[in-house]
Order: structure tokens, then C-alpha cells, then sequence
């Protein structure tokens, strides 16, 4: 009898797989060193299944050199629990992994089919499993639904993906090889100059993406805006008032608006035209990563990092396909009417399913962008066997009405517009329906479009100018990146992987280069890319990035090799960091004053100490390790004012004010959760309320009973 | 960097031949192109007031306003 050790990516992963190849008998629970193992076995094959925990080995220096040396070259593959902080279940897991190998005598790969998955099981056959990426084969699926489980366990490659595992590799050992360096680089710099430890990073992604965010905040804090002027105009049809447009949408002088004001106020105008056209809407293309991620973050505000973490959750309960997918195809192969089919038994999908399953042939209006290794993300027709949280909840109806809204229909639109003629001047009154609704009623109320009626009007009519004035306006400065639209910047200029952006996003505001929900560039930012730019402007150089990122497409494409990418690297960045060493203490120096403005100011509230009017300050209680909002004149007025805040997470003080109280207000970022924003102030004010509601309570629920005591 | 090399309004070093840094210096340049679009769009315009109206501004961008600030602030030392 074989035994065929499977790893896949995540534990619900290996239950999953364990589940579907166990068929009718239900897979038995190992436990080894508290590391669960599934086995289901028949005459022939005993097969265990266990999960990596993402990644189990990291690229690390060789050796014992200490964190602050740099420049570093050489490096290794090591088990992570021994390379990174807070690691130790890793170590525990290649232990068991390892010792369970031994029982084995076949190997397949399970993790997710892209780069990371590769890499992942590829690490954990060759380093855990004594070299069995060898003889190891492959694992393709992008849903974790038991038929597909066990369509791709029959159809096993017949060896691993080893071209997609070097990408990975080479990819993790690029970066490794630019954060490690340029990253301590900047750290020592400023340690050197100043004393004080600044934890500095930038990276071969990280940086390009931080200077889209630094020229944007550079463009707004340079602009002068430019005054125009519009008009407001309102025609009177049959008493009914319609809001006109002017055939000139904007003067660049006020007095020729003023002159049209004076040539139309008043006066009567006539209905010269009348045009109709009708516009056809196709579906959309279904969901890639990014569009997801950009959908989600406009009707939900998710964040790309926790939108990809929502739709991992679905995948892992077998609720929807792999989502990080670069395609906007849906094979035939996935069966839409089984999907459709599982899905009706969902009453709120029911009235879409039926009508496209009783509607004839299904075919959906794909998108170009492709992906080898999976589909476009789409719902697997599974229904939720557990209550899903409200936001999970989103993300499902989002990915399941824009899989149905893909087969609509094409949806047609009306729009109609009439002319106006006053003396020589034109105006328009435009109005828009929809005639037919197609593949919009089924992605409602992702979908919507505002409908203008007109009144009636007729060729010739006569109609009155009821009111026209000049409203003075300005030009505006480019809008800040948020988190999806910075996003989608990465992915046009081609850095970064589906994978790894939203991490990135997420660093920026870790590493305080950002702040807000609308990204803006902090004082530390804007001085990373500065020296970055002055010396070493490469490294934030869009296109070199682009230029790596394809050499390691190549990889993945077997025409370029690993070796060769580091070695390029390794040549490309050795004397960039040469030359950062010798001018370490200069870059420090400019370093400093930065660090020390932006500390101070990301502790300084810019609302004054409403008792004294001195500052207001974080500060951590040296007695218990809690931090508060106090007042910097304790010191010399004896004031005493505090006001609690969030004891978890990373704290930011927050342009915005209170509406309710006028106080500045602080936000919260955490892993995992939605950033916070809230008023120390409102929340004492409530607790105060609440203490005095209580006691009131008391000594009301107390009276009666005195009341009787004294009679 | 000694303080005849600093940027009066920040702690950036000035840039050649400017009284300004990179920043300052680009919003300066702004401030001065965009004076004759102002100029024409409200027939007459002086400098004076056209600072006063870009100051107001919500749109208008911090380092021009700081620019506006230190033309002001000078003003009155000079």
C-alpha cells in the first residue's frame, strides 16, 4: 500500500481536500505535536493530508551577522520560526511535517495554484520533506468544491510547477536583497545621526508606490487653483421649472458670463431641436482581483487588503473560486447552470437564476484579461453552511450578482436632449431613462443610473428663462489616492503582484509614510523619496521595476533563470550601496530633523488643552503602560486634564474634528480590521452620561425602598 | 546644512539660484503663471488681492499658501 503525503496552503484547505478524497467515509484526525494531519485510506492508498500555514520558510542572511549590517549579499533559504519574530507554530509544523515525510512515498503539492502556492508547497517538499520536490507532483484547482478536489486529484501533473516556484523565489530573494539593504541603510543612517531608533523601510515595490503618493501630495500642496465661472440657469416648460445647461460650460472670464446673464435674463426662448439617442450598456466582464477589490472598496469602503482577506475566507468555505486571479474569463467548464442552479436554492438569487436558467443559452460577456492558472472569480453555487459575519455577507452578494449580471442582457439607455435657443445663445435641457434594464436588474444596487425626465416639448415651443445667474467657481487639485485607486495605479504601471499590492498599501500607513483615508503624504514620506531620489533615484524608478518584473515573468516562462535575475540584482545594487554607506551621516542628518518633527507631531493633537490652552499630547503612563491623551502643561501649570484612547493598534491623530464636539479625532489601524476613527472626547462625555443615567437608576430604584423604611 | 542653505519655509535645502527649495520653489512659479489667468478672468486684478483670494482658498495648495505667508511676513519686516 502507497502513502501520498498532500500539503496544501491553509488547514481548512487540507480538511477540505481530505473531505473530497475520502468520498462517503470521513477523514480521521491526527494530531501530531498538536499539528492536525488528515487520513483517509482504502486498500490500495493512504493518503494524509496536511497544511503548510502560508509561507514556512523565509529568505534570511547567511549567518550571524547582526540585524543593523548592511550592505548583505548572501543569503538562504531558513525555516522561519528562525528568522522572523513571533514564528514559533511554524517551527512546530515543519517539525511534524517532516516527521510525518517519513511515512510517505509520494508527495503532491496542493497549495493554491499561482506563485505564492507554488513556492510554498515547493519550500516545504524540498526543505520538510528531505528534497521530495523531486519526485513530487501537482495539484491544479481554483475551487475547493469536492468535485473539482477530486477531478484534480485524478489529473495530477506529473511533477511540480518548478518554473512558477523560481519566480516565486527569485521574486521573495529580489526583494529580500532591496528591503534588507536599503531599508537598513536608511534605519542606520538616521540611528547614526540622531541616536534614536526610526524604523525606516523601503522596498523594490514599496518605494515606486510611496513616490505615486509623494507627487500627488507634491501636485495638491503646489496648486493654485484658477478661477471660472457657470451658469445657473432655469427654464420655465408649461410651469414645470427644468434645470438648463449652457452650450458654454465654463468662462474663463466673468464678464462674458455676466454678458449672456444680460442678454437672456428674463427673456423667452424657443425649442429649436429635439434629439433622441439611445445608448446600449453591455454586462460587465466578470471579476478579476482588482476589480473586486475596487468594487468592494466603492460600495463597501473595504480596504484591497481586507476585501482579499473577506473573498480568501468565501474561497476557504468553498463559497467562491480562488480570487486571486487575473482573468476576466469564465470557461464553460465551471457548469453555469450547476452554479446557477445551487445558487437558486438561495431565495434572494432565485428570481435572477430562474430567468437566466430558463432563458436558453448562457454566455458571459468576458473581459480580455487573462490567467493561466485560474478562471475569474466567480460563485462555486455552494450555500453557506454557516452564518456568514455582515461583511463576508457583502462580498458574497457582491461576487454572486456581478457572476449572474455577466450573463444579462445588454441593457438600453435613452437619453434625450432638447435645444434652446435665446437670441444667439444656446441651451440645453437634457433627460435619460432606461428602456431596457438587461443584466442591471440583476447587479442592483451595484448598478444604478438616475433618471431626468423632461416634460413634454415640441419643435417650436416657446419656453421662459425663469432664472439665470453666474456662480463663481475654481479648478481643483488632483484627488489623493485612496487605498483602491492607488491600487489600481500599482497594477497599470505593471509592479507589484496581485498578491502582494495590498500588503503594500498597508506598510505606507505602518511605517507612517501615510496618513487618512484619503492618502496623504506625511513629512517622512516626502523625505524617503527625497534622498531616495537624490541618491539612488532607481530604486524609485517606475520603470527599472517594471523592467525586473518582467525579467521574472521570463522565469515563470522558463526562457531566464533565477541565478541570473540575483545576480543582476546583486551587481545593480552593490555600488548604489556603497555609495549610501559613505554618505550615511549626510542622509542621516537629513534624516533627522524629519523624524524628530513628524514624532512630535504625530503625538500633538492640534486642539488645545481645553482647562489650560497649553498642548495636548499621547503619552504612555510610565505606572501602568497605557496610553492617554494628556496635557503638556502638568508640568508647569499642574494641569491635570487626560482623556482616554484605544490601547491596541497604530494611533493616528486625524486632520478631521468632531462633528458633535468640535475635538480632533483619532483613528485606529490594526491587522485585520477596519480602521477606526473616533472622539476621546464624545467618549468620555457618553461615559459620563451613561455613569450619571446609571446612578439616577439607582437612586431611583433605591427611593421606594427608603420610602418604605420610613413609613 | 548651514542655515543660508536651508529653505525659509521648511528644513529643505534651498536649490540653485533659488531663494526657495524644490517645493516652495515649484508653488513660487505656480503662484506666478497662474496670476495673468486670474488677472483676466475678473477683468482687474492687483497682486494684493489676488493673494488675499488664493489664501481663502480651501483649494489652494499649502506650500503656495505658505509662500503667500512669508511674502507678507516680509513685507512688513522690509
Amino acid at each position: 500500500m502507497t502513502t501520498t503525503l498532500i500539503v496544501t496552503e491553509k488547514p481548512d484547505a487540507a480538511l477540505h481536500v481530505a473531505e473530497a478524497l475520502g468520498g462517503k467515509r470521513k477523514p480521521k484526525k491526527i494530531s501530531v505535536s498538536g499539528v492536525p494531519f488528515f487520513e483517509v485510506a482504502d486498500d490500495q492508498e493512504r493518503i494524509l493530508v496536511c497544511s503548510a500555514l502560508g509561507h514556512l520558510y523565509a529568505v534570511a542572511a547567511k549567518g550571524k551577522e547582526a540585524r543593523s549590517q548592511y550592505p548583505v549579499w548572501d543569503f538562504s533559504w531558513q525555516p522561519k520560526n528562525l528568522v522572523e519574530r513571533g514564528q514559533k507554530r511554524q517551527g512546530k509544523w515543519i517539525e511534524s511535517i517532516a516527521k510525518v515525510s517519513k511515512e510517505a512515498d509520494q508527495f503532491v503539492n496542493a497549495c493554491d495554484y499561482d506563485l505564492e502556492g507554488s513556492l510554498i508547497g515547493y519550500t516545504v517538499l524540498k526543505y520538510a520533506c528531505g528534497g521530495a520536490d523531486r519526485k513530487a507532483r501537482r495539484m491544479k484547482f481554483s475551487t475547493l468544491t469536492p468535485k473539482e478536489l477530486r477531478e484534480a486529484y485524478s489529473n495530477l501533473s506529473p511533477e511540480l510547477d518548478f518554473t512558477l516556484a523560481y519566480a516565486g523565489m527569485c521574486r521573495h530573494e529580489v526583494d529580500w536583497l532591496y528591503g534588507i539593504n536599503l531599508s537598513r541603510s536608511l534605519t542606520q543612517s538616521a540611528l547614526k545621526a540622531s541616536n534614536r531608533y526610526s524604523t525606516l523601510s523601503t522596498g523594490r515595490v514599496q518605494g515606486p508606490t510611496l513616490r505615486f503618493v509623494v507627487d500627488r501630495e507634491r501636485e495638491i500642496q503646489c496648486f493654485v487653483p484658477n478661477p471660472y465661472w457657470v451658469l445657473h440657469t432655469v427654464i420655465e416648460v408649461d410651469g414645470k421649472l427644468v434645470e438648463a445647461e449652457s452650450r458654454i460650460e465654463r468662462f474663463d472670464a466673468k464678464t462674458d458670463a455676466e454678458k449672456i446673464v444680460n442678454e437672456c435674463a428674463d427673456k423667452t426662448g424657443v425649442v429649436e431641436k429635439l434629439e433622441s439617442r439611445t445608448y446600449r450598456l453591455t454586462a460587465p466582464t466578470p471579476f478579476d482581483l482588482s476589480a473586486l477589490q475596487s468594487e468592494a472598496y466603492r460600495h463597501f469602503g473595504f480596504t484591497p487588503r481586507v476585501a482579499l482577506g473577506l473573498a480568501e475566507r468565501l474561497y476557504l468555505d468553498q463559497l467562491i473560486s480562488y480570487p486571486r486571479t487575473s482573468s476576466q474569463k469564465l470557461p464553460p467548464s465551471i457548469n453555469y447552470q450547476d452554479v446557477m442552479k445551487g445558487l437558486s436554492e438561495l431565495e434572494a438569487y432565485r428570481p435572477i437564476t430562474t430567468k437566466l436558467l430558463t432563458s436558453g443559452t448562457l454566455v458571459p460577456n468576458e473581459g480580455k484579461k487573462d490567467d493561466p492558472a485560474h478562471p475569474a472569480v466567480y460563485p462555486t453555487g455552494t450555500v453557506p453552511k454557516r452564518a456568514l459575519d455582515p461583511r463576508e455577507q457583502k462580498i458574497f452578494d457582491l461576487v454572486v450578482k456581478r457572476f449572474l449580471a455577466t450573463f444579462g442582457e445588454t441593457a438600453s439607455k435613452q437619453s434625450d436632449k432638447a435645444t434652446i435657443k435665446v437670441g444667439e445663445n444656446e441651451f440645453y435641457l437634457r433627460g435619460s431613462r432606461i428602456l431596457e434594464k438587461g443584466w442591471i436588474a440583476f447587479y442592483e444596487p451595484y448598478a444604478k443610473f438616475d433618471e431626468i425626465t423632461l416634460p413634454p416639448l415640441r419643435e417650436g415651443q416657446q419656453v421662459k428663462i425663469s432664472e439665470i445667474t453666474v456662480t463663481e467657481k475654481y479648478t481643483q487639485p488632483a484627488p489623493r489616492y485612496n487605498p483602491s485607486s492607488l491600487l489600481r495605479s500599482m497594477e497599470e504601471a505593471e509592479i507589484g503582484t496581485k498578491a502582494t499590492r495590498a500588503d503594500i498599501v498597508e506598510t505606507l500607513y505602518q511605517r507612517g509614510y501615510v496618513k487618512e483615508e484619503r492618502m496623504q503624504a506625511t513629512p517622512l514620506a516626502f523625505r524617503i523619496t527625497e534622498i531616495l531620489t537624490k541618491y539612488c533615484p532607481k530604486v524609485i524608478d517606475v520603470t527599472f521595476t517594471r523592467e525586473l518584473e518582467g525579467m521574472m515573468d521570463q522565469i515563470e516562462q522558463g526562457k531566464e533563470t533565477r541565478e541570473h535575475v540575483d545576480l543582476a540584482t546583486v551587481d545593480y545594487l552593490k555600488p548604489i550601496l556603497e555609495d549610501l554607506k559613505v554618505k550615511e551621516s549626510e542622509i542621516g542628518q537629513e534624516l533627522t530633523a524629519t523624524i524628530k518633527e513628524m514624532k512630535m507631531a504625530e503625538i500633538t493633537l492640534s486642539v488645545p488643552c481645553p482647562k489650560c490652552g497649553d498642548a495636548l499630547v499621547v503619552v504612555r503612563s510610565k505606572k501602568t503602560g497605557k496610553r492617554f491623551i494628556g496635557c503638556s502643561g502638568k508640568w508647569k501649570t499642574n494641569c491635570t486634564f487626560s482623556l482616554p484612547v484605544m490601547q491596541f493598534g497604530v494611533l493616528t491623530l486625524l486632520d478631521k474634528r468632531c462633528p458633535v464636539c468640535g475635538f480632533q479625532m483619532v483613528q485606529n489601524r490594526s491587522k485585520g480590521r477596519r480602521p477606526m476613527v473616533s472622539c476621546s472626547n464624545c467618549f468620555v462625555n457618553r461615559m459620563k452620561a451613561g455613569k450619571a443615567k446609571a446612578q439616577e437608576v439607582t437612586v431611583s430604584q433605591s427611593l421606594p425602598a427608603k420610602k418604605q423604611e420610613l413609613t | 546644512m548651514s542655515e543660508s542653505d536651508q529653505c525659509p519655509l521648511c528644513e529643505r535645502r534651498k536649490e540653485q539660484l533659488s531663494e526657495f527649495c524644490e517645493l516652495h520653489g515649484s508653488a513660487l512659479e505656480k503662484i506666478e503663471s497662474a496670476y495673468s489667468a486670474w488677472n483676466k478672468g475678473y477683468g482687474h486684478l492687483t497682486k494684493q488681492t489676488y493673494y488675499d483670494k488664493l489664501e481663502g482658498l480651501n483649494e489652494t495648495g499649502r506650500a503656495v499658501k505658505e509662500i503667500i505667508q512669508y511674502f507678507r511676513n516680509k513685507e512688513k519686516v522690509d
